[in-house]
């Protein structure tokens, strides 16, 4: 019989210390603490068998998380990750990110403790209720701040993708914490929204944005290049 | 001076440090004069904290998820450098993981349908043998493990209508059906494709009596469940039984299906129960 070794290996050490990491990334993406689990396991066991093309010194929590989402595409949705059925501009009143300053301040700023936590609790449930390819880009930016050329590499898609998936379901995030905000009473409805005729206008920038964003990426691109 | 309207659009990208560094100086010019655009990036950073504590504070590692990982780590390790042993001095890295599982998926065949659950300990030391590293004992109770974890687990079955059943052959890859085990009081609740190690089963919950029983349809081939559990005999049928974690387990083979019971319920019972199957 195999007589397991009682220390660590050098993979095993580095690898388990990303743990944390692969299993909040694998909840949100499988938005159950069973699956998650299982999905992390399956993570490590297929990262121990391809170890050989790990190069050391890279970022192995870059490489892990590529090797979870694959998994997680391969098990469960054969032929790529949920889309988003949702098309052009929508109606939220935070759509374009033009909110007055003392919404603003009053959701940075919930005065007590109690009200902070009673929103935080809602981000896990709007994050969940996201598209997956919106919500697996907003976790690796937002959560575990990776830069758009490793999400990129992580998701298997251009940056220009990257960028559009997190605009939009920043935005949806952000549409669903503020009507939270309301019905808790932290923010008030005046600082809604203007005008019908200037939430349209609003709404119909708002669909340009991500194009003018990635046009500017792209010079800036050049510019580095 | 660059307007909000502008800085709005660049500022995900600022805050996420993914702008160049002219942009950069332009958006920063304007945020040093705007409150509006200011209170709009404590936003921003204040969302994102927020996220990363409670997506971090949602799914916090247990120890015995940490403990059960690295067991399993090194599990595969000392399989992989057991494989390696028998090759022909290449290195460990050489032999595949792809390569190993053939071998150990030929031995865990052997071991748990051989008439005596005692023969693999005298299996001829020929090359293959060391691919049991694969179906050893702490791989077995780990598989048992995972077969009482399914069954305590008490998220909603995803099939509940028998119909659906056969929806998971593919996955399971075995004909999957709910017996209707009506003669022993049982309902059944519903039923899901769960993970187990490498493997898919289907898993089958009935509730009897009050008690809580889950049916596991799987690949025969893929689980050697009888190293560990004891061989008897019920209406003239070869079961295999035995307890983990308070929670009996019986098991059989049919035509190369596997059925397993858990269940609160005695050994005698699971064992009456997987031997009425058909």
């Amino acid at each position: 019989m195999t007589a397991l070794k009682t220390k660590p290996s050098e993979f095993e050490r580095e690898a388990l210390s990303h743990l944390s990491t692969l299993l909040a990334v694998s909840s949100r993406l499988t938005r159950s603490s069973v699956e998650a689990e299982d999905l992390v396991q399956d993570t490590l066991l297929k990262a121990l068998r391809a170890r050989e093309h790990f190069t050391p010194g890279s970022n192995m929590r870059a490489w892990l998380l590529r090797i979870l989402t694959n998994t997680f595409i391969n098990r469960y949705r054969r032929g790529g990750l949920e889309r988003s059925v949702l098309d052009g501009p929508d109606a939220d009143p935070l759509a374009d990110g033009w909110i007055g300053a003392s919404t603003m301040e009053a959701m940075r700023d919930p005065e007590s403790r109690a009200l902070r936590s009673l929103l935080e609790r809602e981000i896990v449930a709007a994050l969940d209720e996201l598209p997956e390819e919106f919500r697996l880009a907003v976790v690796l930016s937002d959560v575990e701040e990776l830069s758009y050329k490793e999400i990129s590499e992580i998701m298997g898609c251009p940056i220009g993708t990257v960028m559009s998936r997190l605009h939009r379901g920043r935005r949806i995030l952000k549409g669903r914490l503020y009507e939270h905000a309301r019905s808790l009473g932290i923010v008030g409805p005046e600082n809604a929204i203007g005008t019908a005729k200037a939430a349209q206008e609003k709404a119909a920038q708002a669909a340009q944005e991500p194009v003018v964003a990635l046009a500017d990426y792209r010079r800036g691109k050049a510019a580095r290049g | 001076m660059t307007g909000c309207r502008l800085v709005v659009s660049r500022l995900d990208a600022y805050a996420d440090g993914e702008l160049v560094p002219d942009q950069v100086i332009e958006i920063e010019g304007h945020l040093a004069e705007c409150n509006g655009c200011s209170a709009r990036l404590q936003l921003e950073h204040a969302t994102r904290k927020s996220m990363r504590r409670t997506v971090y504070a949602a799914a916090v590692p247990t120890d015995a998820f940490r403990e059960r990982l690295a067991l399993q780590l090194r599990a595969a390790e000392a399989a992989e450098e057991q494989a390696s042993a028998a090759g022909d001095g290449r290195r460990g890295a050489m032999l595949s993981w792809g390569s190993i599982l053939p071998l150990a998926a030929a031995a865990a065949i052997a071991l748990f349908w051989s008439k005596d659950v005692n023969d693999h300990r005298v299996i001829s030391p020929k090359p293959s043998n060391n691919a049991i590293a694969a179906s050893d004992p702490i791989n077995v109770e780990q598989l048992l493990d995972e077969i009482i974890d399914r069954h305590v687990d008490r998220s909603k079955p995803t099939v509940t209508e028998p119909t659906l059943l056969d929806g998971m052959e593919p996955e399971v890859g075995v004909p999957v059906h709910a017996p209707s085990l009506a003669q022993y009081g049982a309902r059944w609740e519903g039923g899901s494709v769960v993970p187990i190690r490498d493997q898919r089963a289907a898993s089958l919950r009935y509730r009897l009596d009050g008690h809580r029983m889950t049916l596991y349809v799987f690949n025969s081939e893929r689980f050697p469940l009888n190293t560990r559990l004891k061989k008897r005999v019920v209406r003239d049928e070869p079961v295999y039984v035995g307890w983990k974690r308070g929670f009996s387990i019986a098991a059989k083979e049919r035509r190369g299906v596997g059925y397993a019971v858990a269940t609160d319920l005695g050994e005698d019972e699971g064992a009456e129960i997987v031997a009425s199957l058909h």
